[in-house]
């Protein structure tokens, strides 16, 4: 019996204003995994996340999320799938506790007092700042309500969009413990970054993206730990390619 | 609680959290309430006022000695046009028009003592009435507090965030047109209390009020669609806030400023006093009543002569000088009803003139909707118009019957000269209960709301119009999430 995987990019092709943004890409995440892809600007990271999000439709190929194509089914998918953009987008009236209430609700899941302060707990937003609307808040603990709120609706899929990007190191060491303890949980993490390091020690998969093209694989499983620099100098010559 | 009523919500949540809005909102809240006890207590003064100087008017003409009728002729009357009980939602034309006229015999007066004629340009500017608060300032808070709904969830990225929580486009735009109805909905409310205030004492006027409501809530369901599907468009926050604004400058401002002035050139209407100097040399060709011997009547007195079988005026059952008031009186008003007419027809044709760019801008649909249900538009001044012709005919002609009929021909003729004679047609005061009552009141409400039907389906074309634009904004938003 064969595992279906988290996440399925089956020779994926996304065209954006008549152009190709993404050239037959394939990959598969399995449950549980935290997968990295690297790539300069423009080629092709986020277009990957938004097709798996259903929000791109495939010019060839299927983008499978838990065995439902994204694009043919994008309510069923979304319900499941919880994503991060670059800058955590949550409400800068709204408290932290207000964003999850109310982003809870909308989902069909409105959360209790207890299980916000729980989600909230669990990505270790500091209590003061709970209460406070979020335009007070660093990117970092923005990033903490998004993450509390994929804890809080159990997604068990998770698309991260340059998620360190702009954080201290003291923050970008709590977000990859962070994205850690949601993978024993069984949470499977797609993350595109330009972070080789970062994607090196948080991911046991890591793929290189070149104009749209999936040109390298790094497996931390067949090779070891992967080395930070035979995956930089990888970045390098492609992105100069 | 569905999704639709939670982002309605939470917009209302935003907006109060927002000082802008807020303030804004608060601004127009208190506008609102203020132009409507205002208008309250201002209508219902003048209606009073006017009222009073009607009945007191009439009880000074009842009061009048025992007089040649002729003299009451010249003493005249004083009609007021009394602001109908729904002028307190929509003023209209009353206060750029005459409150009363001078009613006498041989002449046809303006209406005068017009309201802005008695008040400094700064009051003018501060008369803010619920009409005008609907007609131009609700749309500008409305794009102040919508402008920015959906575009501030793109700019923001809670837009990707709301696809991927299931929202679908057509729930993000009710719950955004759903705060920004609630919004409208409180705006209204001073100006919906203000009708069911009127109606205790008027219940007649219940489908006007109600009208003129629909009216309101149509316009600015017009504008809400509107907005939301220029924020849904826009990429930029600033973009459809200039957009907008650029979009209410054009309905409100410039487009009803074209109308007046296309209808004005395209259908000139000479004034009143331009109408007088074009009446007076038909008026001097058709006679003077007060002089029978003039040729203007040498027919006349030809045909009365041969009516009665006589051969002289001295001959004649009645008095000859009252017969030919009576004539001169019928001439004068022929000609000058013939001008009068073409003049209301001239600027009844410019109103329709001016109803063809209810196309172009919905603010003029909903004033021509709104005056023509309270009753305070052009045709119910033009009405009160003409039935102050009418009255003012029919109490000349009376008091010249009486001349006709109650004096003695011989005496009429030499009372200037003979002072007995003149006693003599001094006749007595309780003749002058031959005033009528007179009634100007507007339209039947019933027809009334008939007449605004017109706009109202206008209205209506205003607002399936923009709920096709954003339906269109939702498909566009659809196809992005």
């Amino acid at each position: 019996m064969t595992t279906i995987p988290a996440l399925h990019a089956e020779r994926l092709s996304v065209e954006r204003d008549g152009r190709r943004v993404l050239d037959d890409v394939s990959f598969a995440v399995a449950s549980g995994e935290v997968f990295a892809l690297l790539g300069g600007n423009g080629a092709g990271k986020s277009t990957t996340l938004l097709a798996f999000l259903g929000l791109l439709s495939p010019a060839g190929g299927e983008a499978r999320v838990l065995g439902q194509a994204a694009h043919a089914e994008p309510a069923a998918v979304r319900s499941r799938v919880a994503y991060l953009p670059e800058q955590a987008a949550v409400y800068d009236h709204l408290s932290a506790r207000e964003n999850l209430a109310y982003f809870t609700a909308l989902a069909g899941t409105p959360a209790t007092s207890a299980a916000i302060e729980a989600g909230l707990d669990a990505v270790r937003l500091v209590t003061d700042a709970r209460g406070r609307p979020a335009r007070s808040y660093s990117k970092g603990m923005r990033q903490k309500v998004a993450i509390a709120l994929a804890v809080l609706r159990r997604c068990p899929v998770l698309l991260l969009d340059e998620p360190t990007s702009g954080l201290d190191p003291l923050a970008i060491d709590e977000f990859h413990q962070l994205i850690a303890t949601l993978a024993r949980d069984g949470v499977t993490t797609l993350m595109v970054t330009h972070d080789v390091y970062g994607a090196c020690k948080v991911a046991r998969r890591i793929g290189l993206l070149r104009q749209g093209r999936l040109v390298a694989n790094f497996d931390a499983a067949a090779d070891g730990d992967i080395d930070p620099e035979t995956v930089h100098r990888a970045f390098v010559r492609e992105a100069s390619a | 609680m569905n999704a639709v009523l939670r982002i309605a919500a939470a917009e209302l949540r935003y907006w109060r959290r927002s000082r802008l809005v807020s303030v804004t909102f608060g601004a127009l809240l208190g506008l609102m309430l203020l132009s409507v006890l205002s208008a309250a207590a201002h209508i219902g003064e003048e209606r009073r006022t006017r009222e009073a100087d009607q009945a007191r008017t009439r009880e000074h003409f009842l009061a009048q000695p025992a007089r040649h009728p002729h003299r009451m002729v010249h003493y005249g009357h004083y009609v007021y046009r009394v602001p109908p009980p729904l002028a307190v939602l929509e003023p209209g034309v009353d206060a750029f028009t005459g409150r009363s006229i001078f009613l006498e015999g041989h002449r046809q007066n303006s209406a005068t003592f017009a309201a802005v004629q008695e008040t400094s340009l700064l009051a003018r500017f501060g008369d803010l009435s619920p009409a005008f608060l609907v007609q131009a300032v609700a749309p500008l808070v409305l794009i102040l507090m919508g402008y920015g709904s959906v575009v501030r969830e793109r700019e923001t990225g809670t837009l990707i965030q709301l696809w991927t929580h299931g929202i679908r486009p057509w729930q993000l735009l009710a719950g955004k047109a759903g705060a920004l109805l609630a919004a409208a909905l409180l705006a209204l409310a001073p100006v919906a209390a203000a009708a069911l205030w009127t109606l205790v004492g008027h219940r007649d006027e219940a489908l006007p009020a109600a009208i003129c409501l629909l009216a309101d809530l149509l316009y600015l369901g017009a504008w809400i669609c509107g907005v939301l599907a220029v924020s849904s468009r826009a990429s930029r926050r600033w973009t459809a806030l200039s957009g907008l604004l650029a979009g209410w400058l054009l309905v409100v401002v410039i487009v009803p400023r074209v109308a007046a002035d296309v209808a004005q050139a395209s259908v000139p209407v000479p004034g009143m006093t331009a109408d007088g100097l074009r009446a007076g040399a038909a008026l001097r060709a058709a006679g003077d009543g007060h002089d029978p011997r003039s040729p203007a009547f040498a027919q006349f007195t030809r045909e009365v002569l041969a009516r009665y079988g006589v051969s002289s005026v001295e001959a004649l059952p009645v008095n000859f000088r009252g017969l030919v008031m009576m004539e001169g009186e019928r001439k004068s008003a022929e000609i000058q009803q013939g001008f009068a007419a073409r003049r209301l027809a001239g600027e009844a044709a410019q109103a329709r003139v001016a109803r063809r760019f209810t196309a172009l801008s919905p603010a003029l649909a909903l004033r021509w909707a709104s005056m023509t249900s309270v009753g305070t538009d052009l045709a119910a001044y033009h009405r009160f118009l003409v039935a102050a012709e009418a009255h003012r005919y029919e109490f000349v002609q009376a008091l010249n019957r009486l001349h006709a009929e109650a004096l003695n021909y011989a005496d009429d003729a030499r009372r200037s000269a003979d002072r007995t004679a003149e006693q003599r047609t001094r006749i007595d005061a309780g003749h002058w209960a031959l005033l009528p009552e007179f009634d100007a009141a507007p339209a039947a409400p019933a027809a009334r709301a008939q007449a605004a039907t017109a706009p109202v389906l206008v209205l209506a074309g205003w607002l399936t119009a923009a709920l096709l634009l954003l339906r269109r904004a939702a498909r566009a938003l659809g196809r992005a999430a």
